[in-house]
Parts: C-alpha cells; structure tokens; sequence
C-alpha cells in the first residue's frame, strides 16, 4: 500500500509496531527462560524473569501512550484506525503472557528449591508448542497475515490436547498419593495451565490480526 | 425542536419511508463544455429521504458539480451540458423539457460554501424565498421567519433584532441564517456545499449539530473536504474521484472498512 | 571576512546607493512636473477667473455674472479720456439718458458682456438630457451584456465595439449626431407649423392645431443631448458592468437557489446593490462629456440666445414640450470657444474668458466631488 501524505504518520505508524513486536520478543524470551530455567536446573534464569517484568510493563505503557497519539495526531480510519487499535489490544495480550512467563519463572523456581522432579520434562513439548505459536501470532502480526493468524488459531487446539493430557497424568499421580513431591506436582499442574492460557492468548492477538485485514471481529465466534 | 411543527411540515411532503429513494441518478454523464470533456462520468446512486448523505473526493473530483446539478444551479453555465443519464427526483425526471428549474429549486434548496446573506435585515433575508414566490401577507412571513430561525437555532440569539442587517452576525451565525433562509422555503432536500469550510471549529461544531437536527425533516446532501465531518453528520457517503463514483456505502463502511483501494488510500491520506 | 568592520549591516558598496538615489529623483521629477502642471492651470485659471466671480463687498458673489445671459460689451473713451466699458443695453440707456456725452474710441465685443445664464442653463439642460438618456440605456446595455447575454463571440464583439466607441475622436460625435439627428428626417416633432422643406411626412394632430411632423430635430437641446448621451455610453455602460460584477456571485446564486426567476434575481439581489456604483460612475462620466465642445457645436450649441429656452417654448404643455427639446441651445464649453477662439483678442474680453472658464471649472469639479463622496458613503455602507 502507497505511503501517507504524512511521512511522519507512516513512521509513527510503523514505530508503534516494532514498539509491540519488541514487547512481544521480549515476552518469548521471558518465556523461554522460565522454562530453560526449570529444565537446566537454573534458579538464575529464573529469577531474571521475575526481574524484567518490569520492562514489560513498561513497554506496554509506552504503546498505549503512542496509541493514543497517533489516535490524536492523525485521526486514523479503515485500516489505520485497525492498525491502532490491534496494536494495543496486542499489547494487553502481550503483557498478559509476560505475568504468565513471572508465573512460570516464580514456580520453576519453587520446584528447583524442592529438588529434582522427573516430571518437570513432561512440560517441554507443551512449552515448544505454546512457544510456537507465540512466535507464529507475532510473525503474523508483523506481516499482518491472515493466514497465518488462522495457522495460530488452529494450532492452539494443539496445546489444549497436549495440556489435557498432561493434566490428566499429573492429577492421576496426585490423586495415587504415592509421591513425596505432591507440591512440586501441583506447580508443575499449573505451569501447563500458564501454557496453556498463553497459547489462548496468542490466538487474541491472531484474532487481532484477522480483525487488521479483514475488519471482521472473529472473537467469540 | 417544536413537535407541531414537525407533524405540519411532514403533511405536505409526500410521506417517505425509511431507506426510500428520493433522489435517484442514473448513469449519469455531464459537461462543462457541451460534451467536448465529461467532468462527470456514468454516475449512478440512490439517495435516501431522511438521511444525511455526504460526498467526499479530492478536488475537482466532481463532487460539487454533482450536487449543482440536483438542483439545477449548473443550468447558469452556458455550456453546461448532461451528456447521458438522468436524475431523478421525487420520481421525476428534472431535466426534462416541462421541469422549471426555478419550481425545482423550491424542493430542492442550496446552502453554500461561502456564508452570502443578502447586506438586508435578519428578517427580510429569511423571508427573501418567500417574498419572490409572491407571498406578502405579514403575519405569514412573521410566522415563517420566526419557525425557520428556530429550526436553524438562530432564534434566541438574533429575535431581538430581526431588523438589524444580517451582515452584523458572526460567519457562523450568517451561515445558520443562510440555513433558515433556504428552509424557510420548505424545500424537501437541503443540499450543502462545504457549508463549513470558512468557518472556525466552533461554529462548525455549531452547523453538524443543526445537521443533526435537520436531517429528521429534510434529506441532507452534503459536499465536503473535511472527513472527520463526514464521518460525524452523515449515513451514506460517495467517494468520488475524477468525476467517477468510486465507492458509495455507509458511512462506517466508508471510514472503517471501504471495499475499494482508491477509498482506503483517500480516507487515510494516502494520496499521493 | 569583515575584519576592520564589526558593524555587518554596513553598505555594501557606494555605487549602488548612488544609482538608486538617482532613479527616485528621476521618478520623483516627473510625478512632481504632472502636479505643476495642475497647479499651473488651476492657479492662473482662479487667479483670473475668481475675482469675475467674487466680489469684495457683501454677498461676495457677483449674481449679475450667473444670473444674467451675455450681450455685447462696448468699450469708449469719455470726455475726460477715460475707458469705459459697459453692456450694450446699458450702453443705449445711456445714450439716450445722456445725449450729450462725448463718446470716442467706441468698440464692440460680442458676446463679451453680461453673464452666463444662458450658457449655464443650457448646458444643464443638456446634462439632464444626456444623463437620463445614457443611464437608462446604459444600464440596460450593461445588465444585458453581464447577466443575461451568453458569453459567447458576438458579446465579445459587442464589448469590443463599445470599448471602441470610448476612442473616436468627439468631433466624429458631433458630426455623426448633426447627420443621425439634426438632418435626418426620421425623427418627429410636434409642431404647429411644418417647415415644408425638411418634412419628409406630417399629420394633424388629432384634437389640437398642431402637426406630428417627420422632419429631423435641428439644432437642439435633444439632438445635443442624445449626441452627448452617445457619447458617454462607452464610459457608463462599462462602469454599470463593473458595479455589476462587483456584486458577489453567491447573491445571485443563493437567490435563485431560494426559487426567484431571473428577473426576479436582478431586481432584488443585483441591481440594489449595484446601483449606487452605477450612479456615481454614471455621474462622472456624463461630468466629462458634459465639458466637451465638439459634439454639441454642430449638434446644438449657439453662441446667441436672447431668450432662456423655456421662455422660447411656446404651445400647449405637450407642444410646449416637444418645442422646449428642439430649441437650440447656449451652453457653457461652446461659450468659452466662442469668447476664446472667434472674437478678437482684447483686454476688455478677458473678464469673460476668465470667469466663465473659473465657473465651468468649479461645476466639473463640484460634480466629480460630489459623485466621489456619494461613492465613498455608499461603500462604507454596502459592505459584504
């Protein structure tokens, strides 16, 4: 599509969403050192994910402010207007993944504390997955790429069946009493919940992505 | 806004239902130059009664050319010329041969870019239409005036001195007086032509908000450069450019989610 | 760069400041030779002219000039050598009271004596004239040409022919009307005695003694007048259209958009406003061809009146009329031509030349303020 009359749109434009896809790597990379953190036995790692929460919140103030600029500034329509919009819903969806990656970097931690748990391997194809996915929704923000966005939004059935499963066993070996590790278990329960939540959320910003060009709202439906 | 009125006014226009056509152009083709160059080209599209219909287009994409010819004001260029097609309103054909452009022009008023009261009092600009249809009975123009600049939102600001000239009202006020004045008249369709564009925020804040009001009684057909505008007072918008229809829908379609790539490119300032 | 200098604003070079001074005194000497000019003639026009006008003594105004028509003046010499001079009726009174006066050196001068009523009446009858007639034509040429008439190459070629009509020379004016309106037998008059050698066709007139008779106006405050009138139209019809088109666009299309007819549209939201400009550029133009000679020395001027022109006219009111237009006239350019140009030059004449020059000047320029001021109020008036 031809440029803005406005250069200074274009560029506002084209900043807020590396602004977000900025956010959206740090997120992963908050992701994966949570999980790396809990597979290497690394209480570093994951500590330093607790620690760079704060620049995550922070990005997402940013976008909102430059957001509301640009909605200010230009008063963008069609798909300007879509682009705005997206970009912060993105963000919100962003931020989201960013307190579920302190979630799963705060209960790693709890579990390297107790000690080893042979379990903990089980979530790693859960992790790539929901990592897979993540990555996919920014790719298609980034390209604003339907198709890729309705790529996302079926591999997300993935990571629901991969949790299920995962669920199932874990609860099964709480309910047979027969380990000593039943706190470990049950964190290692709830990360595959936070993955699982995280694979909902990059559908969101697939769905925002779908909403970009086509302009139709395909949530909830 | 005075209920009785309303109901008065609606009895003499013929009766409308919501999404009728009331003005309708078909393939429409016209000229400035006797048909040597088309400044309009095959232009078809329904307007509805009892909505506010925008056209928007950059500059001397034919969106003004298009509203003169609703009410016949280009009849005044002597090599004006509709080359193919007709227009249509209230069902009639207003080019044919026994359609008096000056019968036309009493249901069809005109609002224009440039505020132009006639330099006479408040009262007499109102009752100008009026008075050249042969209407001299005082207690008719008296009650005329004073409905019209209440409709206009004009009333309580200048009833004090409907003597005074018009010409000692601000640019916003001589512009809603330039609405009274062409209501006055009861036309059934007010077409404007970038009413706003010599006007600061304000007084344009002032003449959507009359829009608004107006548009329960009168069809509104408004040409203007400012988008933001038309996205607040209008239903339907046209896009026109280079004296062709690119795209005509709802308004939110226009602004939120146009089918033609010229539209997007235009709505979100992307022409280069 | 500017080492010596600290002051960056310093003249760059002389020469320049040089050429530039020169070309504005050059400009300036030659705006100030035109006011000299006017100083020139305006001075010596008032210093000759005011004190025939003005007098020292209570009412200050010599009456006798302006109210008083020309006649001869004789110059003599008394018994005691002294030059006297006086107007020939005074000049028979005095004989006659005085029969034995000694008289010598006794010279006559036409038209040098007396006042200037005649001149004055008749040039303001031929101003009215010529101003009704030019602005009613001219108006309706001017309205035609800019609002009704398509714009297409004849009205080109008809404001090009009447821009033309501004340049021929006034005493093409003059010869055309003597022909079109003097000779020519295709206008009638009413008259009680048909003169049977111009008359072309006469009937009786149907309830009084007198004739219509086709038999062409003569020398007359008409033929003058429509001469004069013709020859201000170029002038006001291009003044009309300028007062027109000075009327914004949007009043003749908001008044049409309200439903008016064309006529209609004219008669409210046009002409009222254009009107005042019509007038006083109207006034101003007849001001200036109500000065010219030429157009009215064949058409008719004459240098010798006894009678003011309504006092001539004779008949029943609509006779009396149509004799009152075909009188021949005095009038004021041609009066200062004949005192100027056909007598022979002469001390006694002087006070004539003078005065009626001053006069003449002071009613141009009394009209031309007049239409200026009437103008100025109108503008501060009208505004859109």
């Amino acid at each position: 599509m031809a440029g803005h009359i406005l250069k200074n749109y274009d560029e506002e434009l084209e900043q807020l969403k590396d602004n977000v896809l900025q956010m959206g790597s740090g997120v992963m990379s908050a992701m994966e050192k949570a999980i790396k953190g809990l597979l290497e036995g690394d209480r570093e790692q994951c500590s330093d994910v607790v620690d760079e929460d704060e620049a995550i919140d922070r990005a997402e103030k940013q976008i909102d402010e430059q957001g509301m600029s640009i909605l200010m500034r230009f008063n963008p329509v069609a798909s300007d207007l879509r682009l705005v919009l997206s970009s912060i819903n993105v963000c919100r969806s962003l931020e989201r993944i960013g307190d579920h990656a302190v979630n799963l970097a705060k209960r790693s931690r709890k579990i390297l504390k107790a000690g080893e748990v042979p379990e903990a391997r089980l979530i790693e194809p859960l992790y790539l997955q929901a990592q897979k996915i993540v990555s996919l929704a920014l790719t298609a923000y980034s390209d604003i790429d339907e198709e890729t966005a309705m790529n996302v939004i079926a591999m997300d059935q993935e990571v629901d069946r991969i949790h299920k499963t995962l669920s199932k066993s874990l609860s099964s070996k709480i309910a047979d009493g027969g380990t000593t590790q039943t706190e470990s278990l049950l964190h290692i329960l709830f990360i595959s919940r936070s993955l699982e939540r995280i694979g909902d959320l990059a559908v969101n910003v697939a769905e925002d992505v779908v909403f970009i060009t086509s302009a139709e709202d395909i949530r909830h439906t | 806004m005075n209920d009785d009125s309303v109901t008065l006014d609606s009895a003499d226009a013929p009766v409308m239902g919501i999404d009728e056509t009331i003005i309708k152009i078909d393939d429409l083709s016209f000229s400035y130059d006797l048909g040597k160059t088309n400044t309009l080209r095959n232009i078809s599209l329904d307007i509805p009664a009892g909505k506010v219909t925008a056209f928007i287009g950059p500059s001397g994409c034919g969106k003004s050319t298009l509203l003169r010819c609703l009410n016949r004001m280009n009849d005044l260029v002597d090599t004006a010329k509709v080359t193919t097609g007709k227009i249509s309103i209230l069902d009639q054909d207003i080019n044919a041969p026994d359609v008096e452009a000056i019968e036309l022009r009493k249901h069809v008023g005109m609002v224009f870019q440039k505020y132009n009261p006639f330099p006479k009092s408040i009262y007499e600009n109102v009752a100008y239409g009026l008075r050249v249809q042969g209407i001299k009975n005082k207690g008719v123009l008296d009650e005329a005036v004073e409905e019209s600049l209440k409709k206009s939102a004009l009333w309580s600001e200048v009833k004090d001195r409907l003597d005074s000239s018009a010409l000692g009202l601000s640019g916003g006020q001589q512009q809603r007086l330039c609405i009274a004045r062409t209501i006055a008249v009861k036309p059934q369709i007010v077409l404007m032509d970038e009413p706003c564009s010599a006007l600061d925020p304000i007084a344009t804040a002032r003449i959507e908000e009359l829009i608004a009001e107006l548009r329960q009684e009168f069809t509104i057909v408004i040409v203007t450069h400012n988008m933001q505008q038309a996205t607040r007072v209008s239903d339907r918008t046209a896009f026109f450019y280079l004296g062709e229809l690119i795209e005509y829908a709802d308004t939110a379609k226009i602004f939120g989610n146009p089918s033609k790539k010229q539209t997007e490119d235009y709505v979100s300032g992307r022409f280069g | 760069m500017l080492e010596e200098s600290k002051n960056p604003f310093v003249a760059s070079s002389n020469r320049q400041k040089i050429i530039d001074r020169v070309w504005s005194v050059i400009f300036a000497g030659f705006t100030y030779f035109v006011l000299a000019c006017a100083l020139f003639i305006f001075g010596k026009i008032t210093y000759d002219g005011a004190p025939v006008l003005f007098q020292a003594e209570a009412p200050f105004i010599n009456f006798d000039f302006l109210f008083t028509s020309p006649q001869t003046l004789v110059e003599f010499r008394d018994g005691a050598g002294e030059l006297v001079r006086m107007d020939a009726s005074d000049f028979r009174s005095f004989k006659e009271e005085n029969p034995d006066a000694v008289i010598r050196d006794e010279h006559t001068f036409s038209y040098s004596g007396g006042g200037i009523l005649g001149p004055l009446v008749g040039t303001a009858l031929l101003v009215i004239v010529c101003m009704i007639v030019s602005l009613f034509i001219g108006v309706s040429a001017a309205v035609y040409l800019n609002e009704y008439a398509h714009h297409g190459k004849l009205v080109g070629a008809i404001r090009l022919a009447i821009m033309n009509l501004a340049g021929v020379p006034s005493i093409v004016y003059g010869l055309f009307g003597f022909a079109f309106f003097c000779l020519a037998p295709w206008f009638p008059v009413l008259t009680y005695e048909v003169n049977p050698e111009t008359s072309v066709f006469a009937f009786k007139v149907p309830m009084s003694k007198g004739f219509l008779s086709f038999e062409g106006w003569g020398n007359s405050l008409i033929a003058g007048g429509l001469t004069l009138a013709v020859m201000a139209l170029p002038v006001i019809i291009a003044a009309c259209e300028e007062s027109l088109k000075a009327v914004p666009k949007g009043f003749r299309e908001a008044s049409l958009a309200l439903g008016a007819t064309k006529w209609q549209m004219i008669r409210t939201a046009v002409l009222p406003y254009a009107t005042p400009g019509m007038l006083t550029a109207s006034v101003l133009g007849v001001t200036r061809v109500a000065g010219e000679t030429a157009p009215i020395m064949f058409t008719a001027a004459v240098a010798d009146k006894a009678k003011l022109p309504w006092q001539e006219a004779e008949g029943s009111p609509l006779f009396w009329f149509s004799d009152l237009l075909t009188q021949s006239v005095q009038a004021l350019p041609y009066h200062i031509y004949t005192v100027s140009a056909r007598i022979p030059d002469a001390d006694a004449v002087r006070d004539m030349r003078y005065g009626s020059v001053f006069v003449f000047l002071l009613l141009v320029m009394g009209f031309a303020m007049i239409s200026i001021v009437m103008r100025a109020r109108f503008r501060s008036k009208l505004k859109w």
